[in-house]
């Protein structure tokens, strides 16, 4: 039952890391071809920057989910690392509420400022603000499978000791 | 709220919360507690923060940091830059800091140039005599130019933050970068004369003219991206994106060392990298809305202003805060919090925006390197096969010869903006 769930949420991470690095790649094509239509055409194309500019928040926030999962996420780690080994859990607790609390608030108020601003079209583009807005509570909602998955792992690691390798625990702490 | 604001920050830094969260719910518990703004305007502000043109050039400029890596452009600079200055007691620590210079060029992130080079330049400094951790913290000093030499990805961060010209920022970059990277040089070659390193390094050095036609390609890259935005050809951004595509050109077409089966792979080191920066940009945006409606900033420079009575002291005190801050907090978040509150004090006093941010670059960049949190420590650690503890010995040089600098550069505006006002 866990590893299968577990498997679930490593589809899903790995899923919106191969989104996010696909929506990088065309964001660099998009910005690419304004600087063609501009110097070869003399008549930049305006949508490409905007669309762009779209995509790479999609991106980010898409790639956040793995940001938390490979433990990407950059942060001062002095006290974790000077915990005594029987205490971390404790401190890998109180992180993991700490990030759990700000993506669900994220997750709900980027839902309520999605709807907010589904009415506004976005200038050139004519599509609604909304699917920009959108990256928001999606990838935040990824993230929190990353989050809670990652977590898991540790409180496995945690009852059943360091030595046994954990079918859960794959790839966490894995550097890319 | 002040009070309640920076002591939940500090606090959350401390309990080893992601930056990015911790910054993003120090805003949250400002907006909650201490103000009637809906936390709507919490994704509001984090989407708008990351919707800017400007900004694309952060993540485009570290994709092309990490096709660079990948692409035998390091090996080829490295040749060139020891067929230079290799050949002298020393030489191969000269050419560790000369090719730092020439990739700080390319690239906009100083981890980046810390694994590409010191992967090359530790391990055969090592195998020449050179103590291994003397050899990573060379290294690791070097690279700290990577974010002062334009492209720098950290300046972008100060121009987005402070409305300040990129381009500008750009040009400014170069004078401090040259100075550092002459100054580095100085000091290895009195370090190895004064401990007796580095006397083989001239053996089997190639000859400058087949080095330099080697590597003529990946130095022509400098050439483009910084002529491009100097000639006003291209913005930042566009550069960024001509970086990303010459790379992929030398990479896979030149030189060959990329495959099409490794760009999947570059392309999500990228994303991940990128995002994990790009998060604490959304989550700065945030914050920054929340001290602007706090008053800190006014408070704060009020304060500044009647406690400092010329431009000399404010700078001094400056210096040292942020000394403090960039050995503990990482440099984007530090410049995206610091820089809007304290550039509009430094123009009071009348300092040039532009200087101030080489100010506030220069000292963070010495940050990267120093403990208990240096990223290119860290790096060069990882690279050397070191524990980081052990290059503690070895750092007092470079961060005296850093320090020199810096108080140059504080207090000679013009090492940062002949080259601007020569063009402007």
């Amino acid at each position: 039952m866990l590893s299968l769930l577990n498997s679930l949420a490593q589809g899903l991470i790995k899923l919106s890391h191969n989104l996010a690095a696909i929506l990088l790649a065309i964001a660099v094509v998009l910005v690419s071809f304004q600087v063609f239509t501009r110097f070869i055409l003399g008549d930049p194309a305006a949508w490409s920057e905007i669309l762009a500019r779209g995509l790479i928040v999609w991106s980010v926030f898409l790639v956040s989910a793995a940001a938390f999962w490979y433990g990407a996420m950059i942060s001062i780690d002095l006290f974790l690392d000077r915990l005594p080994p029987r205490l971390r859990i404790y401190g890998q607790r109180l992180v993991c509420a700490a990030v759990l609390t700000l993506l669900t608030i994220l997750v709900w108020q980027g839902y309520l400022i999605t709807l907010r601003v589904s009415g506004q079209q976005i200038a050139m583009l004519e599509i609604p603000m909304s699917w920009f807005y959108a990256a928001i509570p999606t990838g935040c909602a990824v993230a929190i499978v990353a989050v809670v998955a990652r977590q898991l792992c540790a409180e496995y690691q945690h009852h059943h000791g360091q030595h046994k390798t954990s079918p859960l625990r794959t790839d966490v702490g894995e550097t890319l | 709220m002040n009070l309640a604001i920076s002591s939940a920050l500090i606090a959350l830094f401390a309990l080893s919360i992601p930056i990015a969260v911790a910054i993003a719910l120090t805003a949250v518990i400002g907006l909650y507690f201490f103000s009637s703004v809906p936390l709507m305007v919490v994704p509001q502000r984090m989407f708008v923060g990351l919707d800017s043109f400007p900004l694309m050039a952060v993540p485009f400029f570290i994709l092309a940091g990490h096709i660079m890596s990948s692409g035998g452009i390091a090996t080829r600079m490295v040749e060139f830059a020891r067929s230079l200055v290799g050949g002298i007691q020393g030489g191969l620590a000269c050419t560790c800091v000369v090719t730092c210079m020439m990739f700080a060029a390319i690239s906009g992130s100083s981890v980046a140039t810390t694994f590409a080079i010191g992967a090359i330049l530790i391990p055969a400094m090592v195998a020449r005599g050179y103590p291994a951790p003397m050899a990573a913290s060379i290294q690791a000093s070097s690279a700290e130019l990577g974010i002062i030499i334009p492209p720098s990805v950290p300046l972008i961060l100060y121009g987005v933050s402070t409305e300040t010209s990129i381009t500008q920022l750009f040009l400014a970059g170069f004078g401090p970068g040259l100075m550092i990277g002459l100054a580095l040089i100085v000091m290895v070659v009195i370090w190895c004369r004064l401990k007796g390193y580095g006397t083989q390094d001239g053996d089997l050095r190639s000859p400058i003219w087949p080095a330099f036609r080697s590597a003529f390609l990946a130095l022509l890259m400098p050439v483009i991206i910084i002529g491009g935005i100097y000639g006003g050809i291209f913005t930042p951004t566009e550069a960024s994106t001509v970086a990303v595509l010459y790379g992929l050109f030398l990479g896979m077409v030149v030189y060959r060392t990329i495959k099409l089966n490794d760009l999947p792979r570059i392309f999500r080191e990228s994303a991940l990298s990128a995002g994990s920066i790009m998060l604490i940009i959304a989550a700065a945006s945030i914050l920054s809305f929340v001290i602007g409606r706090s008053g800190l900033a006014s408070d704060i420079g009020a304060w500044a202003q009647n406690t400092f009575d010329n431009r000399y002291t404010f700078l001094l005190a400056i210096n040292m805060l942020l000394l403090v801050v960039g050995m503990f907090i990482e440099t984007s978040a530090a410049i995206l919090i610091l820089a809007p509150i304290l550039a509009p004090i430094a123009i009071g006093f009348g300092i040039d925006p532009v200087h101030f941010g080489i100010v506030i670059v220069v000292n963070l960049a010495l940050g990267m390197f120093t403990p208990p949190l240096g990223v290119n420590l860290f790096a060069a650690a990882q690279v050397a096969k070191l524990p980081v503890e052990q290059l503690f010995r070895f750092l007092l040089p470079p961060v005296l010869t850093i320090i020199t600098c810096l108080m140059l550069i504080t207090y000679v505006p013009m090492i940062s903006l002949f080259l601007r006002d020569l063009l402007f």
